[in-house]
């Protein structure tokens, strides 16, 4: 598959080419990891970190191409990993303890959003994530979810966020989100 | 301001769709309204929330995928296999052309076929004509020659017509038999000498087949890997330490990440890297020491090839 292919392919939000391109390259890409300190897993979550990354602004349209995907994936698995291994090498025993306490408290957080987004249908659910995380116009994901049109597309976009935020705010108080 | 217009600015600025100018003012009237901030603390936690389910969502997908591929996924990607499949496509296509090309002549050692080979290079029966040629060229015994023959042949087509005549169609290969017993004392001490030179000369380009099988153990060399560890400097210049399977760099790659290409043959590995569009050889060396740059135009073709082909 061409490199055109994939990211018109992508632009329509077909996840297929996703599966392709992983497979393609999970070789070529965790051998950065690999090669430097990194262990098998390290290697997969830095590929797919960089993968998704790739997706995002593809989907979105923000991405401007000027080298092949395979060298525009190498050279964030490897920033990444780069930026992983500075932070491992800086980590002092304080810095870790403040860094536990803010991922577990910024989890707890995600814990409370992710209930109410599972409580949501498929169709609220996949509306806003493909609206927010792979920034899909609305004519794309009227086309994706077989709307009738834009306006549909529009209309369900809104009508499931106010779903979402009314959902999370009866069930905690701000206090409990910002405290 | 409606609430669902403040939820549309607030969904534009996280979502980085204002302009500078939007996103200064709406920042300013952020800090001026406390409620406002709240809401938008709220939202990007929400939009926050949402990406994380959605990339979850899809690592999901792609940890469900199978990346092993077992030995022959690795063996495809593997771009010194892949050279050394093409090597090895173009020497079987290679041996496959020589011994197709001198096939034609095996018939000449055939018995069973010897006559009628003989029958249609009458006039040039191959090395007696050749010698003929080269030392002393007589008109007068290529006419004997050509005589001679020519009457071998109207003897053998006297003969084969007394077997048809004769009715006895009951098998070809009778006549062929006869005509052979005819041929192996007039013919074959002129044939068969120089067509099993010919057939010990083949016997000469066996090498070919054994370079193919001197290749096998290679193929363990290209599943050792390459440890390499970077150093990120400011420097243009790339250095380098290379020994015990260990690879060393330091140079500017943070902008322009590097690529090695490794090509391990029958004299060994030999390591490549690319950066800035520019090819530099990796040489065995326990000293920090400057990556020459390779200046040889046809090891750089060789290299964007293999690059382009990996």
């Amino acid at each position: 598959m061409k490199d055109s292919e994939v990211l018109e392919r992508i632009s329509r939000g077909d996840e297929h080419v996703l599966d392709h391109l992983y497979k393609k390259h999970y070789r070529m890409m965790t051998n950065i990891v690999l090669s430097n300190n990194g262990t098998e897993e390290e290697a997969k979550d830095v590929y797919q970190e960089a993968l998704l990354a790739f997706w995002q602004k593809a989907s979105s349209g923000k991405l401007v191409l000027t080298s092949k995907i395979s060298t525009y994936l190498y050279s964030i698995c490897l920033n990444q990993w780069r930026k992983e291994l500075d932070r491992k090498s800086r980590m002092s025993g304080e810095e870790v303890d403040g860094e536990e306490y803010q991922t577990h408290e910024e989890k707890e957080r995600f814990r409370i959003v992710r209930e109410c987004i599972e409580e949501l249908g498929d169709v609220c659910r996949d509306v806003l994530t493909y609206y927010y995380f792979d920034g899909l116009s609305m004519q794309e994901i009227a086309k994706k979810m077989n709307f009738a049109n834009t306006d549909t597309a529009k209309t369900k976009k809104y009508k499931c966020k106010k779903k979402l935020d009314s959902l999370i705010k009866s069930r905690y108080t701000t206090e409990d989100f910002f405290d | 301001m409606k609430h669902h217009e403040q939820i549309n600015r607030i969904d534009l600025y996280h979502s980085g769709q204002m302009s500078p100018q939007e996103q200064i003012a709406f920042e300013k009237e952020l800090v001026a309204d406390p409620s406002l901030k709240a809401e938008s603390e709220f939202q990007s936690d929400i939009i926050q929330g949402l990406k994380e389910y959605r990339k979850l969502q899809l690592k999901s997908r792609l940890d469900a995928i199978d990346v092993s591929g077992g030995w022959l996924g690795v063996v495809q990607q593997s771009v010194f296999v892949k050279s050394m499949g093409g090597v090895a496509i173009a020497s079987l296509i290679g041996a496959g052309v020589y011994f197709y090309g001198v096939s034609p002549k095996e018939p000449m050692i055939d018995e069973g076929h010897q006559v009628f080979i003989a029958s249609t290079d009458v006039g040039v029966p191959p090395l007696q004509s050749q010698k003929a040629f080269e030392w002393d060229l007589k008109t007068s015994d290529l006419k004997s020659d050509l005589l001679n023959n020519l009457e071998q042949v109207q003897n053998r087509i006297q003969a084969f017509d007394q077997y048809v005549a004769a009715g006895d169609e009951t098998s070809d290969s009778v006549i062929d038999k006869k005509a052979l017993n005819e041929e192996a004392k007039e013919f074959v001490p002129t044939f068969e000498v120089p067509e099993i030179q010919e057939v010990s000369d083949l016997a000469i380009s066996t090498p070919d087949i054994e370079e193919t099988k001197s290749s096998e153990p290679v193929e363990e060399i290209a599943v050792s890997p390459l440890d390499i560890e970077t150093v990120n400097t400011k420097s243009s210049k790339i250095k380098y330490k290379y020994y015990d399977g260990k690879l060393f760099l330091s140079g500017n790659f943070e902008r322009k990440p590097y690529e090695i290409i490794e090509i391990n043959g029958a004299s060994g590995r030999r390591i490549y890297l690319l950066h800035n569009r520019k090819y530099f050889e990796v040489n065995i060396t326990d000293r920090l020491t400057e990556l020459p740059e390779v200046r040889n135009i046809r090891l750089i073709q060789e290299l964007r090839l293999i690059k382009a082909n990996k």
